[in-house]
């Protein structure tokens, strides 16, 4: 397990180094480079501009930028921000617990919608109630995620009152746990129905194919309670090419963090490399984009090491 | 057991005549019973034909300006009401139709034909192609793309127009069709006529016509069903971000733009072009599904 675990990371190498030179070269693409915008500032010359492109390096060719970038970052250094001088690393781990928080929230809401959902739609295929859930997944797959962001703001923070519209706490009042929940419901919410939408209908194929299979006849005749059957046998079945769409869609979860926290001004991850894109901050993007590659690595590594779990049929080697 | 011989009871006329049925023809009848599909037909045609026929529709023109009634809400006068600039809500949004549907079909289109290609390309010649490929495609996949969607897009000094959003979406989406025709081609090349074929001599391109395509067109009429309306939604969603489409040129996306700032005092502003998107994408994914149910050999009626 440790040697596949070893050897999965190895791999993903490569394709980090991919997406960090793809990344690189698309940054220089920008006309009159990341110095550009403060010509605007009537102030700055190009004598200015000239001295500051100096100081960063970026007068010298692309390639020598990009390895003494990468050189950097195997210390361990990703560089410090064109705009407020700080290191990227500490900029991005003072944010990276909010997007977590918001994450974690909701994938266990969408795990906790989704996963008994699909059982019951399965269980009571072509029922009233089945296609009434089947038209809330079309629907959930169908709505653009920041447009239902808006219309929950709309709906429960402007017409009714009841939640916050903005932010992760009420600023200026005391920590409370409450509050924070409140805060952080909604934005949860508008990230986690995508994949409540998704995981509902791959539930509900996976426990129909997994009902239809010889050990769940023998479960039957065995006298087992259908309830036992369900649960016991099932569902545990059913659950695993669920767990691997899951590991699947984390690229998607932090797309989705990035609209989720500029509709609900949620200050994370997502916030800090919108901001960052406006002010061709390129150090900070960077690596934002590379955290974000290394934890997609991730979880796709703990979506098949629980795969393997689950499964006990599976070796890795 | 009574289902059985409630089948058994009546089938002897019927089965003649479904024989000659061609597998086309079942499909259309296989998809005219399927209330939803049809209803999202249906409706997509309706908002095709409103988007087409915008400039006689529209009751004025897609940049007029009312001033006297700026953020009005809806009336006899406007429909839905008026945008910030004083424009005609439901007239920038028969104007956007015409931008989110011919982005969703363009996008689609492109993706398609890379899809397509690199698909075909790696499941039939297999080897270190394949391989190259394939991880390309994982490495793509693995990326978030929207991350680097929204640099590409904020380079473009001038900003985006429909071509560089065509562009942009289609270079970015069509790493799953390629993954679907390539699983279909490496099918296909163990199926006894294909191996045929190749020992008759046919030229590959010939095999590729003539049996790899008329197989896999099933799977590619779903997978870009399905992607007109997944395109509209990221062209919606990078609009709404201010890197998409720009004004004055309207598309639901960033009719949206501005949307937040007013949701407390002209809600009706973020509603409807959010519901236009939400049912157009409900529609071509209700079809989408429809023609998968409907091309698939294992599915009964």
């Amino acid at each position: 397990m440790a040697r596949y675990i070893l050897r999965r990371l190895l791999q993903a190498i490569p394709l980090l180094l991919l997406v960090s030179i793809i990344s690189f070269f698309i940054m220089q693409l920008t006309p009159g480079g990341p110095m550009a915008m403060y010509l605007m500032n009537p102030k700055v010359t190009a004598a200015d501009i000239a001295r500051l492109e100096h100081l960063y390096g970026l007068d010298q060719p692309i390639y020598v930028q990009y390895f003494k970038w990468l050189w950097a970052l195997l210390h361990g250094n990703l560089g410090f921000s064109y705009k407020t001088g700080q290191p990227v690393l500490a900029m991005i781990l003072s944010r990276l617990p909010n997007t977590l928080e918001l994450m974690i929230a909701a994938f266990i809401l969408a795990v906790a919608v989704a996963i008994p959902a699909g059982i019951f739609s399965a269980v009571r295929r072509y029922t009233f109630g089945d296609h009434v859930v089947t038209v809330f997944t079309f629907m959930g797959v169908a709505i653009p995620s920041f447009w239902f962001g808006l219309m929950l703001q709309l709906l429960f923070s402007v017409q009714l009152g009841w939640l916050p519209s903005a932010g992760m706490m009420t600023i200026g009042a005391p920590f409370s746990l409450l509050d924070r929940i409140r805060h952080l419901i909604l934005p949860a919410f508008m990230l986690g129905l995508l994949s409540m939408a998704g995981w509902t209908r791959y539930m509900r194929s996976s426990m129909l194919d997994a009902l239809s299979e010889d050990y769940i006849r023998t479960a039957r005749a065995k006298g087992l309670a259908e309830r036992v059957v369900h649960w016991k046998h099932a569902v545990k079945n059913a659950l695993i090419p669920v767990i691997t769409i899951m590991g699947l869609e984390i690229p998607s979860w932090f797309a989705g963090a990035v609209i989720t926290e500029t509709v609900f001004a949620w200050p994370g991850m997502g916030r800090l490399y919108w901001d960052s894109v406006g002010s061709r901050d390129y150090p900070v993007l960077m690596g934002a984009l590379m955290l974000t590659t290394f934890m997609v690595v991730v979880g796709n590594l703990v979506a098949d090491v629980l795969y393997g779990i689950v499964d006990p049929r599976i070796r890795y080697d | 057991m009574e289902d059985m011989q409630l089948e058994l009871a009546e089938p002897a006329a019927a089965e003649p005549k479904e024989l000659v049925q061609s597998p086309w023809r079942l499909a259309v009848r296989h998809f005219a019973r399927n209330p939803l599909a049809v209803a999202g037909l249906v409706f997509i045609a309706f908002v095709t034909l409103m988007a087409l026929f915008a400039p006689v529709i529209a009751p004025y023109k897609f940049d007029a300006i009312d001033l006297f009634n700026i953020k009005a809400p809806p009336s006899a006068q406007h429909w839905l009401g008026t945008d910030e600039l004083g424009r005609d809500e439901l007239t920038r949004l028969l104007y956007g139709a015409r931008v989110s549907l011919s982005v969703g079909l363009l996008a689609t289109l492109l993706s398609t034909l890379i899809g397509l290609v690199v698909g075909a390309v790696s499941g039939y010649f297999g080897g270190w192609i394949d391989t190259i490929l394939m991880r390309f495609v994982e490495a793509m996949l693995s990326f978030p793309s929207l991350f680097l969607l929204i640099i590409l897009a904020s380079l473009i000094p001038t900003g985006i127009d429909v071509k560089a959003m065509v562009l942009i979406l289609g270079l970015f989406g069509w790493m799953g069709l390629a993954r679907l025709i390539r699983a279909e081609f490496l099918a296909i090349k163990q199926k006894e006529y294909a191996e045929a074929a190749v020992a008759l001599g046919v030229p590959t391109w010939r095999i590729m016509l003539r049996h790899f395509l008329p197989n896999a067109l099933g799977v590619i009429i779903v997978s870009m069903t399905l992607g007109v309306g997944g395109n509209i939604l990221s062209e919606s969603a990078l609009s709404f971000l201010g890197v998409g489409i720009q004004p004055p040129t309207a598309s639901w996306g960033n009719m949206l733009t501005n949307a937040q700032d007013y949701v407390w005092n002209a809600p009706w502003l973020a509603v409807w072009p959010g519901l236009a998107i939400f049912l157009t994408v409900l529609a071509f994914n209700f079809v989408g599904d429809g023609l998968r149910d409907a091309f698939d050999p294992h599915s009964k009626r």
